[in-house]
């Protein structure tokens, strides 16, 4: 349990998170179980033994290891050959070792059932490890000791037992100074960061979360990643929080009240607070709002009193909201990227925040695209199906499209235009006929369909023939 | 007395471990949908199927397979129903641990049961495990296409399954 856990964390944080990246991870920590139960019956103890070491390596390298082979295979042009290395090792190193051993010691069926319980009350031990563990640091340690542990258990040699158990402490201690240069060395090969820097690193129960400065000539440029994937970047990203909320809330009736779904950097609900409205910010994962809201001060220059902050599910908690309640509804949330974030962008969804807006209430979202694109097009269309009024704007500098909807605009789409170009000349805006002409024949996102999932993860996957000669 | 083995066998197991592998997507998705996306949510869905397989593989009837099979087929369809029309509601919320236990419950018996069944432990978990993961990866693939495609795969190799375990052994002495 603590491995499949370990493993789709580090996986799933290394390469671009997806849906079938996690798929995958979730594949690769099954997939060993099956090659112990086929070859239980006919490995010799040398191999046995070959093999829990080797598992057990792979397991004190992985947190670490595996972002820096990523990162400078991706260097290389060589991504497609991580993930391929990734499968290979990981099917065999990760969770098959440990799977080995209940059809070895299962002599009768009628010794199965003690065995497999006491199999899965270890897994729930695990669960409650993962639940209580203060820190990523903590979680490691334990993961690693047990694997010591499952090999004196296993082999009874001392000198395995001592060489591991001794591997696993020395990693424990020098896991945080490991993973910041691991980190460093990915963020400057992945992402082709200049001298980037680790400013901090935490595992919610949802992703690994990075800030990462970025020093370059033009000074330093501070980021927010999620699970290895950008959520927000000072300069090119913050065009994006400007016209998601600034755009909208400053044609918005003074003291609006506002609803932000999702934090980040809290750029958004900084933009809304300095235009006089009432904010409430909601976000799932409490580690990162805690980490935007620290490290992001010059970017939002707020204080703790200036909005309301919730922690929690954002459909749930607009579910418990009253009616017609809210005069603004922001969606800084991440693309489609995962079905639970897919969700956030269904007619499912919108109609639910329809429901809580006034009567001439507005939403605005990212299409997560340009219109022109499919993924806009799908997430245009869901809107499209549940509002009566819909409009687009699209700029260079936040690179995507972001649409507003309501029942009824308290301004219009020329009001829009002028602001949105008084910031960036690029602005172009799309009526609401335009836009709806656009996506006549688009199959909405929904919570029946979530292709825009797929296209998603289709779209992020290395090409496997591109690599630098 | 062990039951002789033939590939009409194990394709059974695989196909109870792909039902098994569908049915976990297919429940974890309706519970995001109904419940909300909380980390503690899933832990928590999890521990409930561990807790049911760990049940099931040690205390469960064996002659009682086919009313635990039942249960399993019906709360997991009721619990994708209720979160789906009713969502965001605790006590709905609640059916889908109830699907969890119960069909974590039919896991675990049945592991026990084919084991007893046949004798070879290995093998059993072997296809099963196999099973597992084709109808794992095959309903998180659906799941980005059609979420309803992935609901009826889960209930049509839950039909699979539940006339092999009703009508499996008629069949049998009938053939024999």
């Amino acid at each position: 349990m603590l491995t499949q856990y370990v493993a789709v964390r580090e996986i799933g944080s290394t390469f671009f998170s997806t849906e079938l990246v996690l798929l995958a991870t979730v594949v690769i920590s099954l997939i060993g179980p099956s090659i112990a139960y086929a070859i239980s019956h006919r490995i010799s103890l040398r191999w046995l033994i070959a093999w829990g070491i080797g598992s057990v390596l792979v397991h004190l390298s992985m947190p670490v290891g595996l972002r820096l082979l990523v990162g400078a295979l991706t260097a290389r042009g060589f991504e497609s050959w991580a993930i391929a290395v990734t499968l290979a090792l990981g099917s065999v190193f990760l969770c098959g070792f440990y799977a080995i051993f209940l059809p070895q010691r299962t002599v009768t069926a009628a010794s199965l059932p003690r065995l497999y319980a006491g199999e899965l009350i270890g897994a729930l031990l695990a669960l409650m490890v993962l639940f209580v563990s203060p820190s990523w640091q903590i979680t490691l340690a334990v993961y690693w000791l047990s694997a010591a542990l499952v090999l004196h258990i296993a082999f009874r040699k001392l000198v395995i037992t001592v060489t591991m158990t001794a591997a696993a402490i020395a990693m424990t201690m020098f896991y945080p100074t490991l993973d910041k240069a691991a980190a460093e060395s990915y963020f400057a090969d992945y992402y082709s960061l200049d001298e980037p820097t680790i400013v901090e690193t935490t595992y919610s129960p949802y992703q690994r979360i990075d800030v990462v400065d970025e020093h370059s000539a033009a000074g330093t440029q501070r980021s927010l990643f999620l699970d290895g994937v950008p959520f927000y970047r000072s300069g090119d990203l913050d065009a994006f929080n400007v016209f998601l909320a600034q755009v909208p809330g400053s044609l918005m009736p003074k003291n609006s009240n506002v609803l932000v779904i999702g934090s980040g950097s809290f750029s958004s609900a900084a933009h809304l607070v300095r235009l006089g409205h009432s904010v409430t910010v909601v976000e799932l994962d409490g580690e990162v709002a805690r980490m935007g809201f620290q490290h992001f001060p010059d970017v939002h220059r707020l204080t703790a009193d200036d909005f309301a902050m919730v922690i929690g599910d954002g459909r749930r908690f607009i579910a418990g909201t009253p009616k017609e309640h809210f005069d603004l509804v922001v969606l800084d949330v991440p693309a489609p990227y995962h079905v639970q974030t897919a969700l956030l962008h269904t007619p499912e969804f919108y109609r639910l925040v329809k429901s809580r807006l006034k009567p001439r209430g507005v939403v605005a979202l990212s299409l997560s695209d340009s219109i022109e694109g499919s993924v806009g097009q799908a997430i245009a269309a869901s809107a499209a199906s549940v509002f009566e009024q819909i409009m687009v704007v699209e700029t260079d500098s936040a690179g995507l499209g972001h649409l507003y909807a309501s029942a009824s605009f308290p301004f219009s789409s020329r009001q829009v235009a002028r602001r949105a170009r008084s910031i960036d000349e690029t602005a172009t805006v799309h009526k609401d006929e335009r836009v709806r002409e656009i996506v006549v024949d688009i199959k909405p996102l929904t919570a029946r369909n979530l292709g825009v999932v797929l296209v998603m993860a289709r779209d992020a996957l290395p090409n496997w023939n591109e690599h630098d000669d | 007395m062990t039951t002789e083995t033939n590939h009409l066998y194990w394709v059974n197991v695989f196909v109870t471990g792909a039902w098994l592998g569908a049915t976990q997507v297919a429940l974890v998705f309706a519970l995001v949908l109904g419940g909300g996306a909380s980390a503690l949510l899933f832990f928590a869905f999890v521990a409930v199927w561990i807790a049911g397989a760990a049940l099931g593989v040690t205390i469960a009837p064996i002659g009682l397979r086919v009313v635990l099979l039942s249960m399993a087929l019906a709360t997991a369809i009721g619990a994708r129903t209720l979160l789906w029309f009713f969502p965001f509601s605790t006590p709905v919320m609640m059916s889908g641990f109830v699907a969890a236990a119960m069909v974590g419950a039919y896991a675990g018996l049945f592991l026990r049961d084919r084991s007893q069944d046949c004798g070879q432990v290995r093998r059993v978990l072997f296809h099963e495990n196999n099973g597992f993961v084709v109808g794992y990866v095959l309903a998180g693939v659906m799941l980005m296409v059609s979420t309803t495609a992935v609901d009826l795969t889960a209930g049509i190799l839950g039909v699979a399954v539940a006339i092999n375990v009703a009508f499996g052994p008629t069949l049998k002495r009938l053939h024999n």
